[in-house]
């Protein structure tokens, strides 16, 4: 770490909270993300100033990946979940102005460049992932409610496997019967981000007791969850239903399966979706969706 | 705005609403799942009658126009509804409680798999059709179909269950796939093997004729090439497979020359003429030409019209062989057969009312 790097000089107590996120507005760029990142391991910091940096973090990704996750393992949960919120609200707006071919697409540690707005999308889940297992709240509905109504928001503007392993990811985290990550099967899943380092304690921690509203609360989370799947499996399968695409050809493919005689040697789906990578992708996140 | 966009949180999960199509698709795919890679997750018991035909009324409605469904609803949701019917398929068919709903139910199926390109898929609906134990409710479904000027786009699909019907029907009247002519044995079981109950059959098998034949110019052209033409094939092809001598003597089929020559034959041979002498080629006008371009109308001509020219040949050849040319030789339908036949028709439009 340089001592004489601004953004070390002007560390509070050296100048107040505000005053520090107004000179990492100016001062920050990807070549000092990496110095960002070691100075919010300091908690306090982040949690005061965590939840400003998400707007100015997130264009920056995927250099901005590590210091995102501080944000939402130091940050102040339930500040930074709004602004989470907030940020995958006007990710929708800015897909309304997405010219496709005009963007630049930044590289990604994947075998193919993602497109921002992906990439974006992929890091706010995993931050939710990581903020509502953090929040200990009374209520925790309100705060699924939230996130959810965001994510899905976003979502629907950008169905692809990407985003929708993505999101099956954070359900799977909210699930109170979380099971463990299953192995990656696709090369979509190699885009789906997960946040391993330990995170800090809600400051605001309300401790809920075993009660009827404690029991309320588990059946809205699990009914939320429903929802939410049905509405991104919704998404999911309109997106690639069009007259030129076979979708998911289940029709065609149980028949097959049931009377093998009848099989098209040159036309069978069946043999389609077992040897394109991009067919076999879908039965895979059919596969995870219908276990979710 | 999204119905997860509570204005005010929701205080029971009661309050959030599980949005159906999403569930029937769920649905679907456990179904699809179980099947082809036997999952095992737990699927319900969904019995054709009366829980599918219950979910194909609230998804689809009332099944007006064929393709209005087929072309109007998302193809996702039309490969969830068929995927859940082949899974259902899996168990025996109850009997439907209604023959109404046997009716509207074979019509929304053969509209959700109207556009598939898999003959596979296609013949879905047959096996609904043919597992129906009355062989009258059967006939009367077809006959409905096929005497609906809105269910043109199931007309083929109808004349492929009539043709089984006839031609793979056992000794029990019950209908056997995958079978040949020389499995048939004629039974008094089956009305589809019933002289009259054929003659009741016959104006709605050429339903689709009458309909070509009845417009201008331009417009039958039309209509026989992006639409009926099929229809118009399959129900003459159906027409010759009966001339082979056991269904012939058996359908009584001679008395049913005079009504095809005039009311199907002669028709046909005159619009083509016509189509033909409108050709520039032969010094005609060229209004098809005009109206649908050179090259449209020469593909149209060569693959419809001149492949149901080939079989109106084939058919008036076998004719004029075995029952002569001239139709005052053909003994008609007696008084005693007309009536019955009107008692036919009569309980079948009292049917199509419903």
């Amino acid at each position: 770490m340089n001592p004489d790097d601004p953004l070390v000089q002007a560390l509070p107590p050296a100048t107040d909270y505000l005053t520090y996120c107004t000179i990492l507005e100016y001062q920050l760029t990807r070549d000092r993300l990496p110095l960002l990142h070691q100075l919010l391991q300091d908690e306090r910091l982040t949690t005061n100033i965590g939840w400003d940096l998400v707007k100015l973090l997130l264009p920056m990704l995927p250099a901005s990946t590590e210091c995102l996750h501080d944000v939402a393992r130091l940050g102040n949960p339930r500040e930074v979940i709004l602004r989470v919120a907030d940020a995958l609200l006007q990710l929708n707006s800015e897909i309304d102005n997405f010219e496709p071919g005009k963007e630049e697409e930044v590289p990604s540690e994947g075998p193919e460049p993602l497109p921002a707005h992906i990439l974006q999308f992929n890091c706010l889940v995993a931050m939710l992932s990581v903020l509502h297992s953090r929040i200990q709240t009374k209520s925790p509905s309100r705060f699924i409610a939230t996130s959810l109504h965001a994510a899905l928001e976003a979502y629907m503007s950008m169905p692809c496997d990407e985003t929708t392993l993505s999101f099956l990811e954070f359900l799977r985290d909210l699930s109170p019967n979380k099971r463990p990550a299953p192995t990656p099967r696709a090369p979509s899943e190699s885009s789906v981000l997960r946040v391993a380092e330990k995170s800090a304690p809600d400051p605001e921690a309300e401790v809920a007791s075993p009660s009827p509203a404690a029991e309320n609360e588990t059946a809205l989370v699990h009914k939320f969850l429903q929802f939410a799947l049905l509405e991104l499996l919704k998404s999911y399968l309109l997106h690639f239903s069009s007259p030129t695409d076979p979708g998911m050809s289940w029709a065609v493919r149980i028949q097959e399966h049931l009377h093998p005689s009848l099989r098209m040697p040159d036309q069978s789906q069946t043999e389609a979706y077992s040897s394109t990578e991009e067919l076999k992708e879908r039965d895979m996140i059919m596969g995870t969706i219908v276990v979710c | 705005m999204h119905p997860i966009d509570f204005e005010d949180p929701p205080k029971s999960p009661d309050d959030i609403p599980l949005e159906r199509h999403g569930c029937l698709l769920l649905l679907a795919a456990r179904a699809a799942g179980a099947i082809m890679f036997a999952s095992g997750h737990p699927m319900p018991d969904i019995p054709i009658f009366p829980h599918l035909y219950k979910m194909f009324d609230s998804f689809l409605g009332e099944t007006h126009n064929l393709d209005e469904v087929a072309y109007g609803q998302p193809q996702a949701l039309l490969d969830a509804l068929v995927a859940l019917t082949i899974h259902s398929m899996q168990q025996s068919i109850a009997v439907p409680e209604d023959e109404i709903g046997f009716k509207r139910f074979v019509i929304a199926l053969t509209a959700c798999t109207a556009r598939q390109s898999h003959a596979i898929v296609r013949q879905i609906p047959a096996t609904i059709v043919h597992s129906h134990p009355s062989q009258m409710a059967r006939f009367k479904l077809i006959h409905s179909i096929l005497a609906n000027d809105r269910l043109g786009a199931a007309w083929e699909s109808a004349i492929s269950w009539l043709k089984e019907e006839i031609i793979h029907a056992d000794s029990a009247g019950t209908v056997l796939r995958d079978r040949t002519h020389s499995d048939v044995r004629f039974s008094a079981h089956t009305i589809f093997h019933d002289p009259v109950y054929f003659w009741a059959m016959v104006p709605p098998l050429f339903h689709s004729v009458k309909t070509v034949t009845a417009e201008g110019l331009v417009e039958s052209w039309m209509h026989l090439i992006e639409t009926q033409g099929s229809a118009v094939h399959a129900a003459l092809n159906l027409y010759y497979l009966l001339l082979s001598e056991s269904f012939r003597t058996r359908l009584q089929l001679a008395k049913t020359v005079p009504f095809f020559r005039t009311q199907v034959l002669n028709p046909l041979r005159k619009l083509f003429r016509d189509f033909e002498a409108d050709l520039p080629s032969h010094g005609g006008d060229g209004l098809i030409q005009s109206s649908v371009g050179e090259e449209m109308c020469a593909i149209g001509n060569a693959r419809t019209v001149g492949v149901i020219g080939l079989t109106l040949d084939q058919i008036e050849e076998t004719l004029n062989d075995v029952f002569g040319t001239d139709d005052s030789d053909l003994k008609g339908y007696s008084e005693d057969e007309e009536a019955r036949a009107s008692e036919i028709r009569k309980k079948v439009e009292e049917f199509e009312r419903e």
